[in-house]
């Protein structure tokens, strides 16, 4: 459009050539040049001392769309002179309503040598969306270079301006955004003919707001400046570009920058080849202050990646993780994760497949909920779906997995089409023993879940440091086992084979485990526990409960952790059948067993039986069937309302210890546990 | 022909009580509702309780009302198990649901605020979720997005392990639509919640 009013100020300025008299003035009711209609046209022109003032003036003139028809308009030239071929005129003026830009007072200025065909028209006052632009044009017979320049518009006006000039399909992407701010721009384009050879565009935003319907593109005060050049060779656009933007808020889910903290700054240049539909940016550089530097190409073919290169040289990971990976992770069991430590990327994308690698320099992550936490790892992770192989090689020096301490390890692996095989066994110390993993291979393809499994060896670990770790009563003996399958599918840890616990002079065999949301709001575990040959007395001295002599065995079955707290199991301990040990029960082991039961303590010492230090026994037992916070309690024997819990025997004094509740409170059960084995025990009088 | 007449009516009635059985008196509907409301006036306290009547729940009303058939259905019922068997009360006791429920009442208050604005509404899943993202600030977008992340995983979690705790994994579904009821009927005046596959206003 704006080069349409050109030509007209340019067609107006060459029709004055025709006329010459001290006041010479035509009339013409009807004039159509082309498409374009004029009504009740008058020239005027006045001969002064000072040269020749022409008027020109028309009730309306009608040009071909967009432009339309201009009302009232009126062109005067105070200044006109020619000379030979060449003209010119200094001080013009131009008037004219239009329905879409409104009243306009346009001054210009045109010098002309027509045998050269150069002309160099300048213009100012074009108001066009609440801003004035400045346009500067220079035609010669082999080029044409154009400049414009505006004030500050608003962006909101220049969308309402250009709204009827827009396609459909292109007013209903429009509809989806919210745009305002205000904007200036600056223009330099030379080409010849019809052939645009080089445009340098240099804009500025300012208070740039954005928004699409479902707000997950929202800028907020922006505050950026663009500057591109565009360069025609052959058929190919070659563009360099440089934007940046120091003020603001931007959002484009889920990432998200304050602009005053971590200013922005990209720079790029590439091609566009506009028949192939190609786009590329050969080299380009993104900087987000203080968080990172990135550099990276592009190819694009028919709206797809080609290739993609990105590199980013070693950088602290903390302000990586906080603005680019975090809000990825949100959700995840790694979303909440303190980090430190530099990291370095490299990823390369081609149409059959990418390619990750990532160098870790001294890294920590700690887990918020602190669920796991690794010091100091170093090394280099990859991952790829393409059927390549690629080194994994990561060390850490210590590291804790729910208050398991883990020690110095290292994982040697290769990754291979979204799979991770290891390359040597890992060994995972882990307190006084070693977890030794063999034959580790995972899968994680997209759209299905991650899987893995391995072979693995458990070498004793000290019961005495795990209980402590764990907060449990502290437990002597050791912990062992060979695993011949561990799977992870579906978020479940399924365990085949057996650990095993050696302690209290038995064993504790621990088998079908099953870990079910490992890393979630609840982790279930599952299992059945076997205890083999425990040495009472070794037992009750440990827990501090009262000496009792014998031997004991049982069953926990269908064990549930939920949360790491057991709230169900059908259990039983009992004297095994047979047992030829010697069978005795302290005072102090009675009155700890009264205490479980909920009865008062000290009752044998304010009996006869109080000069008695133990007593003997046939058999002793109890059973606990654990659901909803109930235990449902038997004994060794039924006796007409309750049941017996010891039920003496062998050599005199004997005793009896009857139960009569079934149904026992688990919370209150556990409490009192814990009392009785922290107490000092019935005081002998 | 009226042989014929006696078999069918028998049948219908047979089968009617059938379905009365299996459908309304396994999952204890008003022991479940009881415990959602405990949960609920703990998580998210006594402030900004609404003063609504409590609606009454389509499984509340099968089971308290039971029609003719289902009168039937109960005596008949009730003379093989009994009554406290039949309506079990529900046990939100344990040690795992008492942690995720403290978990829950420590996130309420910072979930709460946008409750309030409109920014976070209650879905007919028994979950929450963005309902006016605009709502809230580009910084704090990301924030709320790991509330409603982390609030949803505890929900579900709650409510698997409640029906896990009570010894019927199967009744998980029914716990959700429980909740699903009464978080809404427990909402201040003015949040948001699904209703029919729409946002509505409190």
């Amino acid at each position: 459009m704006l080069a349409r009013i050109m030509a007209m100020i340019y067609c107006c300025v060459l029709s004055t050539t025709i006329l010459a008299s001290e006041q010479f003035q035509i009339t013409i009711a009807h004039w159509q040049i082309d498409q374009t209609q004029l009504e009740n046209v008058q020239f005027d022109w006045l001969f002064t001392s000072q040269g020749i003032e022409l008027t020109a003036a028309a009730d309306t003139i009608v040009l071909p769309a967009p432009m339309g028809q201009l009302k009232a308009v009126k062109l005067q030239c105070h200044d006109v002179a020619f000379i030979t071929t060449q003209f010119h005129c200094r001080q013009g003026e131009l008037h004219f309503k239009q329905h879409d830009i409104g009243q306009q007072h346009i001054l210009f200025k045109v010098v002309g040598d027509i045998d050269n065909k150069r002309y160099q028209i300048t213009t100012s006052g074009l108001s066009l969306a609440s801003s004035r632009i400045k346009l500067d044009l220079a035609l010669t017979q082999q080029q044409w270079r154009l400049k414009a320049k505006s004030d500050k518009a608003s962006i909101k006006q220049i969308r309402r301006f250009i709204s009827p000039y827009l396609t459909q399909a292109q007013t209903q992407a429009m509809a989806d955004w919210q745009l305002s701010g205000d904007t200036a721009f600056s223009i330099d384009a030379k080409g010849s003919a019809e052939h645009v050879k080089i445009v340098t565009l240099d804009m500025q935003a300012e208070q740039l707001e954005v928004s699409d319907q479902a707000g997950q593109y929202v800028t907020e005060g922006v505050h950026a400046a663009l500057f591109l050049i565009l360069k025609q060779q052959k058929s190919a656009w070659h563009w360099e570009l440089n934007l940046s933007s120091e003020q603001g808020q931007a959002y484009a889910e889920p990432i998200f920058m304050d602009l005053a903290e971590t200013s922005l700054n990209l720079q790029g240049q590439g091609v566009w080849h506009q028949q192939s539909n190609q786009f590329e940016v050969t080299e380009a550089t993104f900087k987000q202050q203080g968080v990172l530097q990135t550099k990276f190409n592009l190819l694009m073919s028919n709206n797809e990646i080609a290739r993609l290169n990105v590199d980013i040289q070693s950088t602290a990971i903390a302000p990586l993780y906080q603005h680019w990976l975090q809000p990825f992770t949100v959700g995840t069991a790694v979303d909440n994760l303190t980090v430190a430590g530099a990291v370095s990327l490299r990823y390369q994308q081609q149409i059959q497949g990418y390619q990750l690698q990532l160098g870790l320099d001294e890294v920590s992550v700690a887990d918020a909920r602190e669920r796991f936490q690794f010091e100091t790892i170093n090394g280099a992770l990859a991952w790829t779906n393409q059927n390549v192989a690629l080194p994994i090689d990561l060390q850490w020096q210590s590291g804790t997995l729910y208050a398991i301490p883990i020690g110095r390890s290292q994982l040697t692996a290769q990754t291979q089409a979204n799979g991770l095989m290891l390359q040597a066994p890992w060994e995972i110390p882990i307190l006084d023993g070693e977890l030794k993993i063999k034959d580790f291979a995972l899968q994680s393809q997209a759209g299905k879940p991650t899987n893995w499994v391995f072979e693995g060896l458990l070498t004793p670990i000290s019961m005495t440091a795990l209980s402590q770790k764990l907060g449990w009563p502290t437990l002597h003996g050791k912990l062992s086992g060979v695993i011949p399958k561990v799977t992870y599918n579906e978020q479940q840890i399924e365990v085949e084979g057996a650990l095993m616990v050696k302690v209290f002079e038995g064993t504790t065999i621990i088998h079908d485990l099953r870990l079910y949301d490992p890393l979630g709001a609840i982790p279930q575990l599952y299992g059945n526990i076997d205890l083999i040959g425990f040495d009472l007395e070794t037992m009750t001295d440990t827990f501090d409960f009262g000496r009792i002599t014998g031997k004991l065995e049982g069953k926990i079955q269908n064990l549930r952790l939920a949360n790491w707290q057991p709230v169900a199991f059908d259990a039983y301990i009992r004297t095994p059948k047979n047992d030829k040990t010697r069978h005795r029960i302290s005072q102090q082991a009675i009155n700890s067993l009264s205490e479980l039961g909920g009865g008062a303590s000290g009752l044998l010492s304010r009996s006869a039986l109080r000069f008695f230090d133990d007593f003997s026994y046939q058999r002793l037992g109890l059973s606990c069937r654990l659901i909803n916070e109930v235990c449902q309690m038997t004994g060794v024997e039924e006796t007409e309302q309750g049941y017996y819990i010891v039920k003496g025997g062998g050599f005199p004094p004997r005793i009896n210890v009857k139960g009569y509740t079934r149904r026992v409170d688990w919370p209150v059960l556990v409490d009192r546990l814990k009392a009785v084995s922290q107490s000092d025990g019935p005081v002998v009088n | 022909m009226k042989f014929l007449k006696y078999l069918t009516s028998s049948l219908v009635t047979g089968l009617m009580l059938v379905s009365c059985v299996t459908i309304n008196i396994y999952f204890p509907a008003a022991a479940a509702e009881k415990a959602a409301d405990r949960i609920i006036e703990d998580v998210w306290g006594p402030e900004g309780q609404p003063q609504a009547v409590p609606d009454s729940s389509d499984a509340e009303q099968q089971s308290t009302r039971p029609d003719k058939q289902s009168n039937i259905a109960l005596s008949v019922l009730n003379w093989f198990i009994s009554p406290a068997a039949a309506e079990p009360d529900l046990n939100i006791n344990s040690a795992a649901i008492s942690a995720i429920q403290q978990k829950m009442k420590d996130r309420h208050s910072n979930l709460k605020p946008y409750f309030d604005k409109g920014a976070v509404g209650l879905t007919s899943e028994g979950l929450v979720a963005i309902h006016n993202v605009k709502a809230v600030s580009l910084k704090d977008r990301n924030k709320v997005k790991g509330l409603i992340a982390d609030e949803n995983e505890d929900r579900l979690a709650l409510y698997a392990e409640i029906a896990r705790a009570n010894g019927h994994p199967e009744w998980q579904g029914d716990i959700q639509a429980t909740f699903a009821r009464r978080w809404v009927n427990k909402a201040s005046k003015g949040w948001w919640y699904q209703s029919g596959g729409n946002w509505q206003q409190k």
